[in-house]
């Protein structure tokens, strides 16, 4: 019987409609992009396996849907989230000026324990378009941005081209394991073990896991 | 084709009933409800829609009067410039152009230009006049069914080979006329559907939740077990009218029962959904969480005839005799 542990790490895409939510997933997760895609209504679901520092990973992301109406239903998907990743066009200034409402939204809908060091990653998509002359948002812009919310990692991407991706949910999954993992140890009141090394610590969750059987 | 829709004896019922000079809808709904045979479906849709008058003195005349009216609307709201819209309005305008290259992508016909410029003057006039709401994401999908079954009465053959470049602009203008008014007349019955937190569709994921538990409990005990909330994936079922999951040329069909039900509707859903949802009933016991949401976002319905959605549709009916007349029937 393998000892090893899968973790389940369960991550929100937010942002407005049009930006690439649903066209970033695919590419992440079937390695295809299409021009076909109906707008999300709701929340579309997807999985990811892969492996960070040797552990098994799933991560299981929820596409959202971009229209403001839609917002209310935050509750019903954004509980028990990992990590949030804030999606915006670089052509489109009204999403990146939408960031500030989702990233508030989303506080507000997931109210996580501590909201100021909850795990966010904000990607900057279709860096493709036109060969970067139709961009209205900088670079520097964005990151300012990223700084006065704790230091949000940032990517800039493309869908389409198959841009810094995969690099980018990389990113994803490493914050949401570390965000857990912090999380695990408030829970159970391990942060001294924590300094033991990771290995101190699967043992002990492990024996907590089992007393529940 | 569905056998029943077309089978001469319905035909001729359908025929007699249409003819008279005035039309009992009562008895058109009755009939409509197991299948409209295709070349009577729009005068059957607008006649159950309450757009037609089921005076037939009138008919001609209702309709005209009701094109031109819509007409006035697109020339006062949507052939404007951007500098005379408010904020809102070009917010909203901007996001129906962003969904209507999205709209039922799979079909070709939907990608002409032409097509994607009426149901963009279709859903602008209407979200215009229908402040409560305004547009909604997924109304996009529900005037398709209005488009295609308008559509059919100038254009033949399958839709593949519809091309609607070769509608003069009048009739385009009565085509998207009839989508208009027949979707306002639809919507009409489901406006909390549609406005701020959406609460009648919560109303309705609710009241799914709590049927679905009295006519399948280990179906029901297992979502929950596996934590799976019904508004995670039934949300969309009631928001799009079921039109996304199921193979888009039996649409029509299905909204024949729809508009059949009339006032009725929106508690039918629940009795239509209940009865999809539970064609799996086995296969969802099956599956864990994560599979689950998988499974019900991408349902195996592609390969669906008439006969899958009229059994779903028959179970609902049955379901809907046994249940709503005695609430309590079952209950313990």
């Amino acid at each position: 019987m393998s000892m090893r542990r899968r973790t389940l790490l369960k991550v929100i895409v937010l942002g407005d409609s049009g930006v690439g939510k649903t066209s970033l997933m695919n590419q992440y997760v079937h390695m295809k992009f299409t021009q076909q895609y109906k707008a999300t209504i709701g929340a579309d679901f997807v999985t990811k396996e892969l492996q960070i520092d040797d552990r098994d990973v799933t991560l299981q992301i929820w596409d959202t849907a971009g229209q403001e109406r839609f917002q209310s239903l935050g509750v019903a998907f954004y509980r028990g989230a990992d990590c949030c990743v804030l999606v915006y066009d670089v052509n489109v200034m009204k999403s990146f000026d939408s960031l500030d409402n989702w990233h508030e939204e989303f506080l507000k809908q997931a109210n996580p324990t501590d909201p100021r060091t909850f795990p966010f990653i904000l990607l900057g998509n279709k860096i493709d378009v036109d060969g970067g002359n139709t961009r209205v948002v900088s670079e520097k812009k964005a990151k300012d941005w990223c700084a006065s919310k704790e230091n949000i990692p940032y990517f800039e991407t493309s869908a389409k081209e198959d841009i810094n991706v995969d690099a980018a949910f990389h990113c994803i999954a490493k914050t949401a394991l570390a965000n857990e993992r912090e999380q695990d140890m408030k829970q159970y009141g391990f942060i001294k073990q924590w300094r033991f090394g990771y290995d101190h610590y699967l043992v002990l969750h492990f024996s907590l896991h089992s007393r529940d059987l | 084709m569905g056998a029943r829709s077309t089978d001469s004896a319905r035909v001729l019922k359908f025929t007699k009933e249409l003819s008279g000079q005035m039309i009992v809808v009562e008895r058109l709904r009755e009939l409509a409800w197991s299948g409209v045979p295709p070349y009577m479906r729009p005068d059957v849709w607008r006649l159950l829609l309450g757009y037609a008058p089921p005076n037939s003195d009138r008919r001609e005349g209702v309709l005209r009067r009701k094109r031109l009216e819509y007409l006035d609307c697109v020339a006062q709201f949507y052939d404007i410039p951007d500098t005379e819209r408010s904020d809102d309005e070009i917010n909203m305008l901007r996001q129906i152009a962003v969904d209507c290259p999205r709209t039922v992508p799979d079909v070709a016909f939907f990608q002409q230009a032409q097509v994607q410029k009426s149901l963009e003057r279709i859903l602008y006039t209407w979200a215009i006049r229908h402040p409560a709401s305004g547009y909604v994401q997924g109304i996009n999908d529900l005037v398709t069914p209005f488009l295609v079954v308008f559509l059919s009465e100038y254009l033949d053959g399958s839709i593949d080979s519809w091309s609607i470049s070769e509608l003069s602009s009048a009739n385009i203008s009565n085509i998207e006329a009839d989508c208009y008014w027949c979707l306002s007349q639809l919507l009409d019955g489901m406006q909390d559907h549609y406005t701020f937190a959406q609460p009648g569709i919560q109303r309705l994921v609710f009241k799914l939740k709590e049927l679905v538990r009295r006519i399948d409990e280990p179906v029901s005990r297992h979502v929950e077990d596996q934590g799976l909330e019904f508004l995670q994936f039934a949300f969309r079922w009631f928001n799009c009218l079921l039109i996304r999951e199921i193979p888009f040329h039996l649409v029509t069909r299905l909204w024949d029962t729809y508009l059949a039900e009339g006032d009725a509707l929106p508690d039918f859903l629940v009795y239509i959904f209940a009865s999809f949802l539970l064609t799996w009933s086995e296969t969802l016991q099956k599956l864990d969480f994560q599979e689950l949401v998988m499974f019900l976002q991408h349902l195996p319905t592609h390969n669906w005839t008439y006969q899958e959605l009229e059994m779903v549709l028959s179970r609902a009916y049955m379901w809907h005799s046994m249940f709503n007349n005695s609430p309590s029937h079952l209950a313990s």
